[in-house]
């Protein structure tokens, strides 16, 4: 077949799915509602949460300074985190596909890099917060389980175990896709 | 004036019909990406400022939507109960297609996934221009892939 032909062949296919769009529009308004409704209770959970910590803090003036850290570490991690899943979020596809893809691309760089920054910074530096925070910060030795291990050992344990759990974390969910998505973009700007 | 929903779906159901096949492997991989398609124009539509033939955003949200879809972070992202049945019905006509259609998707789907974009809006009889536009890449590109793709097909439809 030559050129033309398989023009003539795609075109003159005419069938598609029928749509009942009362019954569609329907259930897309439902559907929207209902996001909207568990917005609203995310929004309600984190209120919460920081109203616990509050009141942990007004307990326990040791608590304040954590407190006010976690509350920080959290507004600052879970904030991109709904543009990220694209919940709501339709720029993307007003887009031309390449622009759409690099966009998709820093979203989740920005995503890995803030996991990275909090597994691997953040995370090791809050237990010996929380130790002194609960008055059982003895440096250097804090004791863990029935175990006697010193601060450095403590750190590097957990630094460890957040690296490495962040890492296998990545490969096994995201990893591929942000593959894939490198390779689609590779693939647009070869021949350009 | 913003496009009607209603309408734009029924003018280009075509289209989403056809990318749907060309991006799926099996009818319930069909039925999800045709349902997310649905339902990304049903978003995005709001944002529609007619910088382009409305034609053009059609193949651009569906082209978008197929790519994410094949992506794992597509599937990652799936949010929404499944409507067959009950908004629309699948076409039976695969059984009914010419052996010679259902080769002319098999041999699309054996192309890399952004050529099978490029060879779909060829066959629409899209201009080189047009094509770079949805793609956002440039015309040589464009015509370098599609040269490289009409000879893997012409060849298969031996």
């Amino acid at each position: 077949m030559n050129e033309n032909e398989l023009k003539q062949l795609w075109q003159d296919e005419q069938t598609a799915p029928k749509i009942d769009f009362a019954v569609l529009i329907k259930h897309l308004d439902k559907w929207r509602a209902k996001l909207r409704k568990k917005a609203m209770i995310d929004t309600w959970i984190q209120v919460a949460g920081a109203g616990i910590l509050v009141g942990l803090a007004l307990y326990n003036a040791k608590l304040i300074a954590l407190s006010v850290f976690c509350v920080a570490i959290v507004i600052w991690y879970v904030r991109d985190l709904r543009a990220f899943y694209n919940v709501d979020d339709t720029e993307l596809n007003s887009t031309d596909l390449k622009r759409s893809l690099n966009l998709k691309k820093a979203k989740m760089t920005g995503y890995f890099l803030r996991t990275r920054i909090l597994m691997y910074a953040v995370m090791p530096l809050s237990v010996p917060l929380i130790f002194y925070a609960f008055g059982s910060f003895d440096p250097p030795s804090i004791k863990v389980w029935h175990w006697t291990f010193s601060l450095v050992e403590s750190l590097i344990g957990f630094e460890i175990i957040s690296i490495v759990a962040t890492e296998i974390g990545f490969a096994l969910t995201y990893g591929p896709a942000l593959k894939e998505l490198k390779e689609l973009l590779k693939e647009l700007d070869s021949n350009q | 004036m913003k496009p009607d929903f209603e309408k734009t779906i029924s003018e280009n159901v075509g289209v989403l019909h056809k990318l749907c096949r060309v991006y799926t492997n099996s009818r319930h991989e069909y039925e999800e990406l045709f349902q997310e398609m649905l339902v990304q124009i049903w978003l995005s539509i709001k944002n529609f400022r007619g910088d382009a033939k409305i034609s053009t955003w059609i193949y651009q949200v569906c082209i978008n939507t197929s790519l994410s879809f094949r992506s794992k972070v597509g599937r990652h992202n799936k949010r929404f109960e499944s409507l067959d049945g009950k908004a629309f019905v699948l076409p039976t006509q695969e059984n009914a297609d010419t052996g010679q259609l259902q080769q002319l998707y098999s041999a699309i789907r054996e192309l890399k996934p952004i050529d099978r974009a490029i060879v779909s809006l060829f066959l629409e009889d899209k201009s080189y221009e047009e094509t770079a536009q949805i793609l956002g890449i440039s015309k040589t590109n464009v015509a370098t892939r599609l040269n490289r793709s009409k000879k893997q097909l012409v060849e298969k439809m031996r």
